[in-house]
């Protein structure tokens, strides 16, 4: 646990910060969905965020974040696969091929049942809710086209869009 | 963990907000939300919920929801949301000082005469080009507008749109009342009307939608248009639909089916509760009457007609006995000159027209 802060920075988590953002997410957002831990890994991201430098925290806090919250899960699984076999290189290679598998997600039956899940929540939204979150997340509409093409204000379109992912937030973790 | 719940809520919120304030590049103070994120793990863990659910959506795939039927199922919603009540309160009536009009409706050519007031038919062609605007018809007007890509829309009496016309779409509310589309042909840019009940799509065409209590009702008078049931096909993605009819009978099967149909020219349905039902609404010929100023009723009950001349009058026909609402009547009238219709009434031996102070014209049995 002493050496948490001088760990050495995961050169996968390295290089997907340095490729896309959304990578790095992708990645983080795999393993906190799978992991029984999200609370503890917050929590050590927490505690990182605490020590960190402010005006570096500020400069852009979003990619940030995810690379902290990253570098925790990477070490959360280290230690784990320590513990269990002690074959660090094994897991290390392991790790690399199963993350870059990660962006699609498998047939496997955990992410199966999570798109089914998923639709099922979708459907639950108001026509607005749901044409405004897709519309965004799917098509990559900006808000002033959505606003434009529905009607509404564009505050009225983040408005929607926060009730969206709040709703989806809230279902989904039931389901976890 | 119950206690917890209700502040992780509240949080979730909160994380939902700042993820699509960041969405919106310009928008995000960085030291504000560096601020609540430090505020607790809670915080934390919420924002990075919210980002593992955006990054899970977008790997999903196809979602079996179209873009533009998203955008019509929320149109749709929202012009239901801003739907204001059929007739305007009397008060706001241009009918002028109440005690003349009283004092003049005792006498029936003249008091019908004050309806005229309302009963101006506007019919000028007025270009735009402006976005989102929106036209509204007083009861008894009629307006003909012509749109900057070279549709005409006739607007009947009481009656609202809103008009968007876009590089790749012309979106059109029809918010209450009547209105007939001559749809100026690109096929690059679908022509969309909306409605509390449907959405009517065309690419060059003539056609004609009301809203009635019962639905929407839609006539084609030129080439084709796809009429659709609002909420139907689009709320739920086109799989579980097909899924739930496969379960649950050859009923809900036909019903799926119709959630869409294609009309041609000369063809009519209307959208109802009950689904999208076949030669349903007006007739061709009433479609076609009313943008030239004509109101056909053939062997129409005088229920019917009553109805439909009250559209066009704030002082309203009241058919005081049941036993004569069911009276056949056939004619031809011009809604611009209400009293035709009273008159042609008052000739008739079986009906009595009587104008008490109530400003209405009320209808009972004669007694001739």
């Amino acid at each position: 646990m002493s050496r948490r802060n001088q760990s050495p920075p995961d050169p996968l988590v390295e290089r997907l910060a340095e490729d896309h953002g959304d990578d790095l997410l992708r990645y983080i957002s795999r393993r906190v969905r799978t992991s029984a831990d999200a609370r503890d890994i917050a929590q050590e991201a927490y505690v990182r965020l605490l020590r960190t430098e402010r005006k570096d925290l500020i400069r852009d806090p979003m990619p940030y974040l995810y690379r902290i919250a990253a570098n925790v899960l990477y070490e959360f699984e280290l230690r784990r696969r320590e513990d269990s076999s002690g074959l660090l290189r094994w897991s290390s290679e392991y790790r690399v091929q199963h993350a870059e598998a990660a962006p699609q997600l498998g047939g496997d039956a955990e992410s199966l049942a999570l798109q089914d899940r998923l639709e099922s929540v979708l459907r639950q939204l108001s026509p607005t809710c749901r044409a405004v979150l897709l519309l965004h997340r799917n098509e990559g509409m900006t808000y002033e086209e959505i606003s434009e093409r529905i009607g509404i204000s564009s505050s009225m379109v983040k408005k929607y869009l926060s009730q969206a992912l709040q709703h989806c937030r809230t279902h989904l973790k039931a389901f976890r | 963990m119950e206690h917890r719940r209700q502040g992780d809520e509240h949080i979730a919120a909160e994380a939902a907000e700042w993820f699509v304030q960041f969405r919106d590049k310009q928008a995000v103070d960085p030291a504000a939300f560096a601020e609540w994120l430090t505020r607790s793990p809670a915080h934390v863990q919420e924002f990075l919920a919210v980002s593992a659910l955006w990054s899970t959506l977008g790997v999903r795939g196809s979602t079996g929801y179209a873009p533009e039927d998203l955008i019509a199922a929320a149109r749709a919603e929202q012009a239901q949301r801003r739907v204001v009540p059929l007739n305007a309160p009397r008060a706001e009536s241009s009918l002028g000082a109440s005690g003349v009009y009283r004092r003049r409706i005792r006498r029936f050519a003249v008091g019908i005469a004050a309806s005229l007031l309302l009963g101006l038919v506007v019919w000028g062609g007025i270009a735009l080009s402006r976005r989102g605007s929106e036209f509204t018809t007083a009861v008894g007007e009629q307006r003909s507008i012509t749109l900057s890509d070279g549709s005409v829309l006739f607007l009947n009496t009481n009656s609202q749109v809103r008009v968007r016309l876009g590089r790749q779409h012309r979106d059109i509310d029809l918010v209450r009342g009547e209105a007939r589309f001559q749809v100026a042909r690109n096929p690059q840019r679908p022509f969309v009307v909306v409605t509390a009940d449907a959405t009517i799509r065309a690419l060059g065409t003539v056609f004609n939608v009301a809203m009635a209590k019962e639905g929407t009702q839609v006539a084609v008078i030129e080439g084709r248009v796809e009429l659709r049931e609002r909420g139907t096909s689009y709320a739920q993605p086109p799989l579980s639909a097909v899924d739930s009819a496969a379960s649950n009978g050859t009923s809900e099967i036909r019903k799926s089916q119709q959630a869409r149909v294609e009309l041609a020219a000369g063809e009519r349905a209307a959208v109802t509760r009950k689904g999208i039902e076949p030669d349903v609404g007006p007739s061709i010929e009433s479609v076609n009457a009313w943008t030239e100023h004509r109101v056909v009723f053939r062997d129409k009950t005088l229920a019917e007609v009553v109805g439909e001349f009250n559209r066009y009058r704030l002082q309203q026909l009241i058919i005081d006995d049941p036993g004569l609402a069911g009276l056949r009547i056939s004619g031809t009238f011009d809604p611009s000159d209400p009293d035709s219709l009273v008159a042609y009434l008052g000739a008739e031996e079986a009906v009595q027209v009587s104008m008490p102070n109530d400003g209405n014209v009320h209808l009972s049995r004669g007694h001739k």
